[in-house]
């Protein structure tokens, strides 16, 4: 490992954390974010920087629930409490054995400023403890009735549950929340910044650990502590190893990642689903309907993984109204769709082949994948650069891809469409994973797919605007750009954008102390 | 909870300051504020309240105590808070809301600009000598106040073509017509600094700054006379519009 992990990013989050813990008074709040994402990380660290604020410190108490009965549950948080050296600090706590008693442990701790952290709360929804919401909400009650400056932070990685946990109207917790964190993955500017400090600034391999983990800290950081990896010159090697080091081989700490993500919420037909979406990356309401014709009606599994569980993207061509029949589905979660289409049947095969040769017959699909991620990650990086205001084409829409197929011919496809309506200038983008593909046959069927466009009822309106044509490629050869520039074509690669990114009027970042449990040190 | 320093000049309300500790955004302050403070040989006559916002610049607000200072910096970029924080304060020790609109205002935020880049560069020098330790690893950031300023420095001196006086001369009417030219006030700015960082008690005459109208100075040649005639004879404080005079205008 080239240098010790730290806490990257999250600075609004952290910010809004630390301005709750301040403020001394009662609260309750929920962060929310997938697995892996760095939930507990950010109340630690949260907790850590409010130490120099108040050196008397704030005491916490982090209980993850378990997936059990509240005999257990009460065994674990009594010895969590014992381990943060708060089991004498409220007589209930000696007596906490049943979810009433824990629930008025809860209540006392408060009472007493400390903050009480409970993870996996999602948990609670059904099974053995499905009383606590219920148990917490007279606690919560009582204590925003009194002036305490303790709180609880509830923290859940499965979205939809705790959406019906927190803010159902029938639930007993409902509209009691003081604050929520959606935590979603890092910005493109933090990546960027651990891709630096942690041995992956060639964009090749930034582009093959994007497709793998996309802005998913712990993943990160499981890529950081590989030893001996950076002396591997060649692309195919180095990403052989990583895929080994992290995925297949015994003990691997990503080995079963996948398998517990999936394992958390989807029923069969709903992992069926996600797996015809997974082999071909992208895919219409027909294709899935072809490939999985016991399931009459994908529409309300479709509609569950979309908008509750939110595995699944549903992309529209730009500009097509959401009325438009032109939808196409794919995994919303980079990691998951690593998973699903090539990790997963890798994993299987290296219990009875050597790791090694399994990982060499990934790379071809992980190279496939790459493609796709790239165009994802251009969309996202000049939307980022354009909010950082550091962007040379500010956009004022979203950015996405356009296609079209009619029935008489003269399909239409690009990669990238990006505006800005108050100049009224349009750029078009073809992305590669390879910049030698950006051949002449490519730019030629490039022009014609973008002059299809413009003849388009969505397209004509850009006919008058100033119009920007642009190839993306994670990096281009010196005298390749050299050459496509010469010829008019506007080229930029992961460095523009990494430089645009890290580029900072407001200079230097200076440090600041990691917490312990965050660093690995306690 | 805010976090308020010892003598109770300075605090820094709580807010979304993102990673940064109040403790150790106060200690960044106060450096600024003692190396500002000790050129000027004054302290504001109120304590001051710094908060975080989310617009674009920052300010100090008028008719308030004690002064409210909004910086629209955050996280732990030390540089940043120095600079917009030194800036304001300069606002605040050249009583700023004495006279509010004049032609010459453009001065007044040039020389807060200067007190930016002069703050930076002190710093630099000071945070490797002597750290303050709420800060985590100072003097190790030290040299980035140095790059901060230089770099600014070096973007407003870009746009002068030929010599100062005479880019003054062609300058001057921009400047009466909007105070917040930030690259026009930086090129003064910039070309000033030198002299101030050689002699720090050029400062001390600019506590005087708006203590006559200065709408009765329809030229800024008079505006630096009326300047003269304020400061005591016996001291060295007039030497400060008259190395200014030197510097900017045509002899």
């Amino acid at each position: 490992m080239s240098r010790r992990w730290g806490f990257y990013g999250r600075e609004d989050e952290i910010g809004r954390l630390l301005d709750c813990f301040r403020r001394q008074r009662w609260f309750f709040g929920a962060i929310r974010g997938r697995r892996r994402i760095g939930k507990t990380a950010l109340v630690q660290q949260a907790l850590a920087t409010h130490l120099e604020d108040d050196p008397r410190g704030r005491r916490c108490l982090m209980v993850q629930l378990p997936d059990s009965t509240p005999a257990d549950f009460a065994e674990v948080f009594r010895s969590t409490a014992n381990q943060s050296g708060l089991e004498g600090l409220v007589p209930e706590m000696s007596e906490a054995r049943t979810l009433p008693a824990i629930a008025a442990a809860i209540g006392s701790l408060c009472t007493k400023g400390v903050i009480v952290a409970l993870d996996e709360f999602q948990t609670c929804l059904r099974g053995p403890l499905r009383a606590l919401p219920s148990l917490l909400q007279s606690q919560v009650d009582y204590l925003q009735d009194i002036e305490t400056e303790g709180g609880i932070i509830v923290l859940g990685s499965v979205q939809a549950k705790m959406e019906m946990l927190l803010q159902d109207s029938r639930t007993p917790l409902f509209g009691r929340t003081t604050f929520n964190l959606n935590l979603g993955p890092w910005d493109l500017r933090t990546v960027f910044h651990v891709c630096n400090l942690h041995r992956a600034h060639d964009p090749k391999r930034f582009l093959t650990l994007w497709t793998l983990f996309g802005g998913v800290p712990q993943y990160w950081r499981h890529f950081a502590e590989i030893e001996n990896i950076d002396p591997i010159p060649d692309w195919r090697d180095w990403a052989a190893e990583v895929c080994a080091s992290l995925f297949l081989r015994t003990g691997a700490p990503l080995h079963q990642e996948g398998e517990m993500l999936l394992q958390h919420e989807l029923r069969r037909t709903s992992l069926a689903i996600l797996r015809v979406v997974a082999e071909r990356t992208r895919c219409s309401y027909a294709d899935l309907r072809r490939a999985v014709p016991e399931v009459t009606s994908p529409g309300p599994y479709l509609k569950t993984l979309i908008h509750d569980l939110r595995l699944i993207r549903k992309d529209l061509p730009l500009l097509a109204g959401d009325g438009a029949r032109r939808a196409r589905y794919s995994i919303s979660d980079p990691f998951l769709r690593a998973w699903t289409a090539a990790l997963q049947h890798a994993c299987m095969a290296a219990r009875t082949r050597p790791s090694a040769e399994v990982a060499r017959l990934l790379i071809p699909r992980l190279s496939t994948l790459e493609g796709y991620a790239f165009e994802e990650l251009v969309h996202l990086a000049t939307e980022e650069v354009s909010s950082a205001g550091t962007s040379e084409f500010p956009v004022t829409a979203p950015v996405g891809g356009y296609w079209k197929r009619p029935r008489r011919g003269g399909e239409i496809e690009i990669d990238m469409i990006a505006r800005n309506e108050g100049t009224r200038r349009v750029r078009f983008g073809s992305c590669k994973r390879n910049p030698r593909e950006h051949d002449d046959e490519s730019l030629a069927s490039f022009r014609r797919h973008v002059k299809r466009f413009l003849q388009t009822d969505e397209g004509k309106r850009f006919s008058k605007w100033d119009q920007e044509w642009a190839l993306y490629s994670p990096r281009f050869p010196p005298l390749q750009r050299g050459r496509l520039e010469t010829d008019g074509w506007i080229c930029r690669d992961l460095l523009d954008f990494r430089h645009r990114l890290t580029r900072s009027d407001a200079g230097a970042t200076g440090a600041f102390v990691v917490s312990d449990k965050v660093a690995g040190r306690g | 909870m805010d976090a308020t320093s010892n003598d109770g000049r300075l605090t820094v309300v709580n807010g979304n300051w993102g990673r940064a500790s109040l403790a150790s955004i106060l200690a960044v302050l106060e450096s600024a504020f003692r190396m500002l403070t000790s050129a000027f040989g004054a302290r504001p006559d109120a304590p001051i309240h710094i908060s975080r916002w989310h617009q674009e610049n920052p300010q100090v607000v008028f008719g308030q105590r004690p002064y409210q200072i909004f910086l629209s910096t955050g996280d732990t970029h030390w540089s940043q808070y120095v600079f917009q924080f030194s800036h304001e304060l300069c606002h605040v020790l050249t009583g700023f809301e004495r006279y509010r609109e004049h032609r010459h205002k453009w001065f007044e935020e040039s020389l807060c600009e200067l007190a930016s880049l002069f703050v930076l560069r002190r710093l630099a020098d000071d945070w490797k000598l002597q750290p303050p330790s709420a800060v985590c690893q100072a003097a190790e950031f030290a040299p980035n106040h140095q790059m901060y300023a230089l770099s600014r420095e070096q973007r407003h001196l870009a746009s002068v073509r030929g010599d100062l006086p005479s880019w003054f001369a062609a300058n001057i009417g921009k400047l009466e017509a909007n105070r917040y030219d930030r690259v026009r006030t930086g090129v003064v700015a910039a070309a000033l600094l030198p002299r101030f960082l050689q002699e720090p008690s050029l400062w001390k005459a600019c506590r005087r700054l708006n203590s006559w109208d200065p709408n009765g100075d329809p030229v800024f040649g008079g505006y630096l006379d009326s300047w003269c005639a304020g400061l005591p004879r016996n001291g060295l404080e007039f030497r400060t519009p008259e190395t200014i005079r030197g510097i900017l205008l045509i002899p």
